[in-house]
């Protein structure tokens, strides 16, 4: 125990003394979160600015009319700009990637229109955007449809108001009494869809969320776990690779040459990357909360979690350093693996976002239950009932990596020797 | 070939160089000894062209450094303190590329690659990349990247740091050899015995200025004509110290004594002293005038110091 | 003639010593390719004709109501399903009550639900309400044709008195059986005839087509990674450093110009090669556009090439430790990868940050970038962007070769 003491208090001594290493991977984590925190709302409110859609009516008629009224109302306002202008103007903005979208009404839309004349309404797309464009055309096209069926259920009262509207006198009262017959029921029937709301649509999501905490939702909380995480496995990365070091250095020969075992060896090693990435972790955590104001949530959870996650990250290291011949090798092979465990867990940027196959995918790398753990105690306050399946994960694969690096450590160091 | 004038140079406060003057001949091997720090790689990077002196000329073969720069690095070799090499690529494939630098190419370069290899006796391994070289053999290597375009004039700055003295013996055969081919040579070092063995001509610099130059033989005279002698043995200062009236003693302490004799009678007359007293002496060594003792004189203090 | 040889030579060494480093290889070819594929995956949902959203349809009713919105639903770019095999997660549901056909005949209210998994994409599930909205519309409004129609012909049960609406088709029904299989054809009819407003979508700029996920994932982890490699192999210039090796090379009578100039081109075509492997691998694997004009895209890729292989050379003639290099370059990269707008699109990001992309060489590349592959345009569109990256190269040199002293 002793022994193994020594190389940790040895090691730690180490690492205080050239300390610019860690720290530069410390501030992988805290800058991360700084860049997608500023791009993504300072005080944490994700705000999506409004779409610009210009429109170019061409038509200058009812039916556009319509339309265009259609586009600013309601819920449809808070989501959309829309700016008028005409053709050629709007595809010059559009050709310069200035809006998300242009609508282009045809001339002679509302007439084709009222004459049952199949039309069509030109949707150009920034090319640039990815989703923004995807939406407007959904609203577009639901218009379209709207106008549409408008047109077919007041089709024969409009055509005879237009018969009238054409004549050369004034409409007869018959006539008169004609439309509104007509007009009459059909208005009292869409009355009872629209306003009345015959069928209505409801949405549920399943899994009712839990109760969201008192207070500000913080961006920051929901990004910092993940910067976190690539942070740990960076640093366990640089400390764990001491053990190549070491041996290019020759102390590990000059170790072994006292009555040291080689399970000392490596449960020091083991044990002083630990305690480095811990207390990078409990700084990291501290800067959260201090900078981005970040509440972690239960203590004792959080503690218990980010043990784990450190366990795992340093097991995964031993592991895959009991394969690793020479720090070219560690260089080659180790970042890839890191930042794919990453970005398969969600830490690159929200496993939420991703489409379903990878959130399936994402429950395969470790480091999604180190992710959502950590937004689970920070972001609900997850007690010990809600984290105990990403503990019992988490510690799982610390232990087994831990083992089995343990064991492809002393194979390689005694094999060395 | 060599021709240096006034040469001064500070970093800041501290003056690295002042007022050096020295000429070297065609072939000769010129011997710049001093102890870390004195002003040697310094003089060496002002001679390359590296640094800009604050004062003074450097003329390489009738060129100054100053202005024909680029002229007078395509008949100047380095071989520099650090093992500046691509220790990813081998041996051959570095000397292909540092003889590239100086416009060699094709088949001269291939033909003066073999033949550097052979002269530091790396054929063998030319293929092997150069991280899993002793450190001997890098040094060789060192050296063979400065000699792989046939320089008139090589300087040689330390080019046998931290290795064995085996190996070192190989690196001064190979500089003598290469410098029996007319080569003109400046070799920087603070090992005497190298610059006793190789070389023809001697400075001597420390703190930025030149002490004393010439050959070794002279340097010698400069010391004055004596032996150091050394003796050890069970005896307090105090013990001995009357009884060595009138002779330069360098070093008094408990146990050791260390005297600048300077004739076989005096000699003879110190120690029959010191015999006489019934002083128990353990062991006498003699060593016969050399530069260590110049250096001594010049500097009053080793040069392991 | 003698220094252009020089500075090829120098140029080819330190190519091969990039790639002799094998950790760089990684980051040169496999690390891009993930990012690619992940982040193209991750904006696949945006393409709309890449990946359907899918909508399992729990019917509980049996008239023809409900059968119709079904078909309706199935005409949408969805992807409906109906029954699921074991083991499938139904992602969102739509509810169909039982007697929905029923109680829209019969005017009485009621309600469809879609229900949707935690974790279903909110994206997909804002397409399928639209699409789910748009089919009602789709079925009702034939559906008042109908009731219009017979609210005309008179029909007994469903009358309009005065200003109001009595009974109701189901009413009717009931007197007359043989109505609700009018109701059904007709309604069947009327929505086989083709909508009268359709949309046409295409997108801006000279190609007109439609962008899929990959195309704003590739170039930004084209501009990122050609970055990274950048910067990485800048730091080997650290390392020459603290060798001593960038020392030998003054000692040449390669003048400090040449070296630069060698070691510059050297890194071009170091990110030549991966701009030439992502672009093929975007081209061939990933099915992205490259736009119309291979000679703007040459002389943008070529600038790019330039500017960021300077910023390398600069980056390791600023620092001395090679270990400090390595962490900063991350975060150097990661930082103006991200400010650049190569991570996220564009549109995502408020106003301020958009501009702020143009203060870094990599959103000057990325807005090249797109406008040749995205909007198809040519030389005189991406002058601007290929003269600023151009610019921001030539500093880049000028301070290296100002902060690099071979005696250091």
């Amino acid at each position: 125990m002793r022994k193994i003491f020594l190389i940790v208090r040895k090691d730690m001594k180490r690492r205080l003394r050239s300390p610019v290493s860690v720290i530069c991977m410390l501030l992988i984590p805290l800058g991360l979160t700084l860049i997608v925190g500023l791009v993504f709302g300072r005080h944490g409110e994700v705000e999506l600015s409004h779409i610009k859609v210009l429109l170019a009516d061409n038509d200058g008629g009812m039916a556009a009319n319509f339309f265009k009224q259609g586009m600013k109302q309601g819920k449809l306002a808070e989501l959309i700009d829309v700016v008028e202008v005409d053709s050629a103007e709007g595809l010059s903005l559009m050709n310069r990637g200035k809006a998300s979208a242009l609508i282009e009404i045809p001339k002679g839309f509302t007439s084709s229109v009222l004459d049952g004349k199949s039309t069509q309404i030109d949707l150009v797309k920034n090319p640039r955007e990815s989703f923004l464009p995807m939406i407007v055309e959904e609203i577009t096209g639901t218009m379209t449809v709207m106008i549409g069926g408008a047109v077919r259920v007041f089709h024969e009262p409009i055509q005879e108001t237009r018969s009238m509207l054409a004549a050369d006198r004034w409409p007869t009262p018959d006539e008169l009494a004609g439309l509104l017959a007509s007009a009459g029921p059909r208005i009292a029937l869409v009355k009872d869809y629209v306003a009345d709301t015959l069928i209505t649509l409801t949405s549920r999501t399943d899994e009712a969320p839990a109760e969201k905490p008192a207070g500000t939702f913080n961006f920051f909380a929901y990004i910092m776990p993940g910067s976190i995480l690539i942070g740990l496995l960076f640093i366990s990365e640089i400390t764990m690779r001491d053990i190549l070091r070491e041996r290019e250095a020759g102390t590990l020969d000059r170790i072994f040459a006292g009555p040291v075992r080689s399970a000392h060896v490596i449960a020091g090693k083991v044990l002083s990357a630990f305690a480095i990435t811990l207390a990078s972790c409990l700084l990291l955590i501290l800067i959260g909360r201090i900078a981005f104001s970040i509440e972690w949530g239960p203590p004792l959870e959080l503690f218990a979690l980010v043990v784990g996650s450190i366990l795992m990250c340093v097991g995964i290291m031993a592991f895959l350093f009991g394969f690793i011949k020479s720090e070219r090798g560690a260089d080659a092979m180790l970042p890839v693996v890191i930042i794919v465990i990453c970005i398969f867990g969600g830490a690159m940027f929200p496993y939420e976002v991703m489409g379903p196959a990878m959130q399936k995918a994402a429950r395969f790398s470790p480091a999604f239950w180190v992710i959502d753990g950590l937004k689970l105690v920070s972001i609900e306050k997850a007690g010990w009932g809600g984290i105990w399946r990403h503990l019992a994960i988490v510690y799982g694969i610390g232990a087994i990596t831990c083992a089995a690096g343990a064991a492809r450590l002393r194979v390689r160091l005694t094999g060395q020797k | 070939m060599i021709e240096v004038r006034g040469l001064a140079k500070s970093f800041g406060d501290v003056q690295a160089l002042s007022g050096v003057d020295f000429a070297v001949g065609e072939g000769e091997i010129f011997g710049f000894l001093g102890p870390n720090g004195a002003g040697k790689t310094t003089t060496i990077s002002i001679i390359a062209g590296l640094l800009g002196a604050d004062s003074g000329t450097v003329r390489v073969n009738g060129m100054d450094i100053a202005k024909d720069g680029t002229r007078v690095r395509q008949i100047l070799g380095v071989v520099p303190q650090d093992i500046a090499l691509y220790e990813e690529l081998t041996a051959r494939e570095n000397l292909h590329f540092w003889g590239g630098l100086y416009g060699l190419a094709g088949k001269k370069l291939r033909g003066e690659t073999d033949r550097v290899l052979e002269i530091v006796g790396l054929s063998d391994r030319a293929d092997d990349p150069v991280r899993e070289y002793s450190g001997g053999m890098k040094r060789r290597l060192n050296l063979s990247a400065g000699l792989i375009h046939g320089p008139k004039v090589i300087l040689l700055d330390e080019p046998t740091l931290g290795i064995d003295p085996q190996a070192r013996l190989n690196i001064l055969d190979i500089i003598r050899n290469g410098v029996s081919g007319g080569m003109t040579a400046v070799y920087t070092t603070h090992y005497l015995e190298e610059a006793e063995k190789l070389c023809s001509r001697i400075a001597i610099i420390d703190h930025g200025k030149i002490l004393a130059q010439g050959t070794l033989a002279e340097l010698v005279m400069l010391a004055g004509e004596g032996s150091v002698v050394t003796v050890t043995g069970a005896f307090s200062s105090a013990q001995v110290s009357p009884l060595l009236k009138g002779i330069t003693v360098e070093h008094f302490g408990d146990g050791s004594l260390r005297m600048m004799i300077p004739g076989r009678s005096e000699l003879s007359g110190a120690l029959g002293r010191l015999f006489s007293a019934g002083i128990p002496i353990e062991d006498v060594s003699i060593r016969e005038p050399s530069l260590e003792g110049v250096f001594m004189k010049l500097t009053g203090r080793e040069l392991r110091d | 003639m003698a220094t252009l040889r020089v500075i090829f030579h120098i140029a080819a060494n330190d190519f091969r010593l990039t790639l002799k480093a094998r950790g760089i290889i990684a980051w040169i070819f496999a690390m891009p390719l993930v990012f690619m594929l992940v982040f193209g995956l991750a904006m696949k949902g945006s393409s709309g004709t890449d990946r359907k959203a899918r909508l399992t349809v729990d019917n509980r009713d049996a008239g023809f109501i409900s059968r119709s919105l079904i078909e309706e639903l199935r005409a949408e770019p969805l992807d409906v399903v109906d029954s699921l095999k074991a083991g499938e997660s139904a992602i969102r549901t739509l509810v169909i009550p039982e007697g929905f056909t029923e109680d829209v005949l019969a005017r009485r209210k009621v309600a469809l639900e879609l229900q949707k998994e935690s974790g279903a994409d909110v994206e997909a599930s804002a397409a399928v309400n639209a699409a789910v909205f748009r089919c009602l519309l789709r079925v009702v409004s034939p559906l008042i044709e109908m009731e219009a129609g017979m609210l005309e012909r008179g029909t007994k049960g469903f009358a309009f008195k005065g200003d109001s609406l009595a009974g109701s088709p189901f009413e009717a029904s009931l007197a007359d059986p043989r109505l609700l299989g009018q109701i059904e054809a007709g309604l069947d009819s009327l929505r086989a005839e083709p909508s009268l407003v359709t949309l046409r979508s295409t997108a801006a700029g000279a190609l007109r087509k439609v962008p899929s996920g990959f195309q704003s994932s590739v170039p930004g982890s084209l501009v990122m990674f050609v970055l990274m490699t950048m910067v990485f192999s800048g730091a080997a210039i650290t390392v020459e450093r603290s060798t001593g090796v960038l020392r030998r090379y003054a000692y040449s009578p390669a003048g400090k110009g040449s070296i630069i100039v060698g070691k510059l081109l050297g890194r071009m075509l170091i990110a030549f090669v991966q701009i030439v492997f992502l672009l093929l691998v975007g081209k061939y694997l990933f099915r992205i556009s490259l736009g119309s004009s291979t000679g703007a895209l040459v002389v943008l890729m070529f600038v790019f090439a330039f500017c960021t292989g300077a910023f390398g050379i600069l980056f390791g003639s600023l620092f001395r430790n090679p270990e400090q290099v390595s962490a900063i370059s991350i975060i150097a990269t990661l930082a103006m990868s991200a400010l650049g707008g190569c991570w996220w699109p564009i549109e995502l990001v408020p106003r301020a940050f958009k501009t702020i992309a143009f203060v870094f060489p990599t959103g000057w590349a990325m807005d090249g970038i797109h406008k040749i592959i995205s909007f198809g345009y040519g030389m005189g569109a991406i002058a601007p962007d290929a003269a600023v990256l151009a610019g921001f190269g030539a500093a880049f040199v000028l301070l290296a070769s100002w902060r690099l002293r071979p005696t250091d």
